[in-house]
């Protein structure tokens, strides 16, 4: 089955481009939303298993999205990576991905790197999950 | 420097036409300086200007008062009850609610202002304040504004009062707690409690911290003394940071027995890297911070928007910066010039008069030696200047940068997903060379960004003594790929073991990084880069070369020097290279930054960087770093 990814940005052509080129993989369902304070209200909708969240949005910040998802206790579960336009070169030398334990991309990404870095988030959730049996 | 700078100041009295009041034939004039808390380190440049009789030789009889429990220093400087006071930025907001503060001087060139959060585990973040209960107090605007900024609204931490007393966060009755960086950590570190320390300036919010000001009415009636407590007082500060150990003493004796004197000890280091006196004069405040700071507050709904800051900072000496520099290089030049024709006449004189000749000697030792003194503090005054214009380039840049960060990547991201998926749809090899050209515009536009970025964030080093062969060794991991693509080999020459060096080593590791990617661009295809690292006495002819005036001869340094056997760089560049934005790259191979970015690191750390052709052909960069001794660490 699909992967359920929501995509939150409130620029709806980041989240239109996030979408096609996530889609066009064929192994994921991809919702968009472009409102941040609505995006917990999505989430508790469409249930996707990883939020694409953008750091800087008027309104809401995605750190406090962030930050009431796992406040929530029907949702603390939900896995998000953070999309973000302030990287320097030096932090993406030095962190490798990872600011404060979250994972984050750098604006702007190529289709590639986004695939892989989700690609990438759902083999090691896999990992970490008890087998089949 | 330092003495250059009290050079300036002499200087500035003998030019600005201000006449010194004469103190020793008046009573002297009766002031009261208020502090912003109890006695410490923090006012040592006060105790110093005070004990070593600069305010006497101002004219001024002045009395420091510490501020009682609850007591508002700009309450009692507005009644009158003292003339000066110690304040923080929060003027910003007193000047706004239509009290006529001024500022003078900024002292602590950084806020001391942090959050300090019991250590739970290693990774943890600002954001991991959430939840905790943190003592804050009511004025602690700064903090809140990084909250902000970081996400993290006000009402997701459990706010308790503040009781000043870090034991409360050792024993746990609280999570956090707001500190200045400077005093309280002291306690922490001697109870071996594991705490993490989140200043502000990690998200962009960088303060003033203390400052000195006083009222519209004094500089109106009083502009002189006004001037003159000042000046004598940023004197003070001057001594008191060059002799911490001597103003420790003094606090000692006459002022407070509150805390030990390895606590003030640890006070004195601490503010060293918010003051910076190696690198601004102390004193010095830019109106473009006060800006940012106006904004900030904006951002928090503490300020309207476009706060005007007419009328609230003073000019000491108006138009200082360049037409006042270019004054005095121009005075320095013609006293040269008289110096030199008095010189003339004299030994003229001398002969017609027949003059003993020891006496004719010794009068021309002197004047020879004022002649000395002159050129060298015209050198040194064109360095000066030279230093001053580059840290407002690098100013403007950095705010430029992160304003335009989020709005200019936003666009680039959708360029560059936009593109991808077409490429996908439309896989003919004519279009491929199209999308390959969009999307190798868009990665130098996202390169410009993220050097203005670095610009602009000005974070703290977090130094500790290295080797810097093992910074070098690393960035040369980090980029190998770049070099061996243009089949470039790297060959190191090194002195093992190497003496340390006091420094951030992910800081320094940018720094070759940009060296060694500029060297391998500049050979293109098949070549070496030698990297030479040393230890050195450093020898006049060095000190020339490093061309910058931070060491003196017979320091002991480490030395690095990049060379590559490329074309080297025609000479009129030389004084451009580490200019921001200047680029003899092809279009698009570089932003411009990469050496203006070095160079403020380089400068950060109390090195020296410069450039050279090489007389055998190809460029050569040579780095010097102090030696790492125990006692340096507080430069």
């Amino acid at each position: 089955m699909n992967k359920r990814i929501l995509v939150v940005d409130d620029d709806p052509a980041i989240t239109r481009m996030v979408k096609l080129n996530l889609e066009q993989t064929g192994r994921y369902d991809v919702r968009t939303e472009n409102m941040g304070r609505r995006a917990i209200e999505a989430t508790r909708e469409f249930r996707p298993d990883l939020i694409l969240l953008d750091v800087m949005m008027p309104g809401m910040l995605g750190s406090e999205i962030a930050a009431q998802l796992q406040a929530d206790p029907e949702l603390r579960t939900t896995k998000f990576i953070f999309l973000t336009a302030f990287v320097t070169k030096g932090e993406e030398l030095r962190s490798g991905g990872q600011i404060g334990g979250h994972t984050f991309v750098a604006k702007p990404i190529s289709a590639d790197n986004l695939c892989r870095v989700v690609e990438d988030h759902f083999r090691q959730q896999q990992s970490k999950e008890p087998g089949p049996n | 420097m330092k003495q250059f700078f009290q050079w300036l100041t002499t200087f500035a009295c003998l030019l600005g036409g201000l006449s010194l009041p004469v103190s020793s034939a008046y009573a002297l004039d009766a002031v009261t300086l208020q502090l912003k808390w109890t006695h410490a380190f923090q006012f040592a440049g006060y105790y110093a200007a005070k004990e070593l009789g600069y305010y006497r030789e101002a004219g001024l009889d002045v009395r420091i008062d510490e501020a009682l429990p609850g007591g508002d220093p700009v309450k009692i400087v507005l009644e009158g009850k003292a003339e000066f006071g110690v304040g923080t930025s929060a003027l910003l907001l007193e000047r706004n609610a239509g009290k006529p503060v001024v500022a003078l001087a900024v002292i602590f060139q950084h806020s001391p202002y942090v959050l300090i959060a019991r250590q739970q585990n290693a990774a943890q973040t600002i954001h991991d304040i959430i939840g905790m209960r943190v003592m804050l107090e009511p004025q602690a605007d700064e903090l809140q504004a990084y909250l902000k900024q970081e996400g993290i609204s006000l009402n997701r931490i459990t706010r308790l009062e503040h009781s000043y007393d870090p034991q409360d966060l050792i024993d746990g009755k609280t999570d956090a707690i707001a500190a200045y960086v400077t005093n309280q950590p002291y306690y922490l570190n001697r109870a071996n409690f594991a705490y993490q320390v989140y200043t502000p300036r990690s998200s962009g919010i960088d303060f003033y911290g203390d400052n000195l000001f006083t009222t519209e009415q004094e500089l109106r009636v009083h502009p002189e003394r006004v001037k003159a407590f000042r000046a004598a007082s940023l004197r003070g500060w001057q001594y008191a940071m060059e002799h911490p150990e001597e103003i420790i003493d003094l606090i000692l004796a006459k002022y407070s027995q509150r805390h030990t004197r390895d606590y003030y000890l640890f006070e004195a280091k601490q503010m060293i890297p918010l003051l910076h006196p190696e690198l601004v004069e102390i004193g010095y405040m830019h109106p473009g911070r006060w800006l940012h700071m106006a904004e900030t507050y904006a951002d928090i709904g503490m300020l309207p928007r476009n706060f005007s800051l007419k009328g609230f900072l003073y000019d000491p000496n108006p138009k200082l910066d360049l037409t006042w520099l270019y004054r005095s290089l121009a005075a320095a030049l013609l006293l040269i010039g008289v110096i030199g024709a008095v010189a003339l006449y004299i030994a003229r004189n001398n002969r017609r008069l027949a003059h003993s000749l020891a006496e004719r000697k010794r009068a021309g030792e002197v004047l020879q030696q004022k002649h000395e003194k002159l050129l060298e503090t015209e050198r040194e005054l064109l360095k000066a200047y030279e230093l001053l214009a580059e840290v407002d380039r690098l100013e403007s840049a950095g705010r430029l940068a992160a304003g335009v960060a989020h709005e200019v990547k936003n666009p680039l991201t959708i360029i560059r997903l936009g593109v991808d998926y077409l490429s996908e749809q439309f896989s003919q090899e004519s279009n491929k060379e199209v999308l390959d050209d969009v999307r190798g515009a868009i990665d130098r536009a996202d390169n410009v960004i993220k050097d203005l970025l670095d610009i602009s964030r000005q974070q703290p080093l977090v130094r500790r003594p290295i080797n810097i062969n093992q910074v070098i060794d690393n960035a040369i991991r980090l980029i190998k790929h770049k070099i061996e693509r243009r089949n470039i080999a790297i060959v190191r020459s090194r002195n093992d073991p190497m003496p340390l060096i006091y420094a951030d080593p992910d800081r320094l590791v940018q720094v070759f990084i940009n060296l060694l990617s500029n060297a391998a661009q500049a050979i293109g295809q098949d070549g070496n880069i030698e990297i030479v690292t040393r230890s050195i006495c450093l020898s006049e002819r060095d000190l020339e070369l490093s061309g910058m005036s931070m060491f003196r001869v017979g320091e002991q340094v480490v030395a690095v020097e990049i060379r590559d056997n490329g074309p080297g760089f025609p000479t009129e560049y030389e004084k451009k290279l580490f200019e921001p934005f200047f680029t003899t790259k092809p279009m698009g191979e570089g932003s411009g930054l990469g050496l203006a970015v070095s160079r403020g690191i380089v400068i950060m750390h109390g090195g020296s960087i410069s450039i050279s052709n090489r007389p055998e052909g190809g460029a050569s960069a040579l780095l010097m770093f102090r030696v790492y001794r125990e006692h340096l660490k507080n430069e």
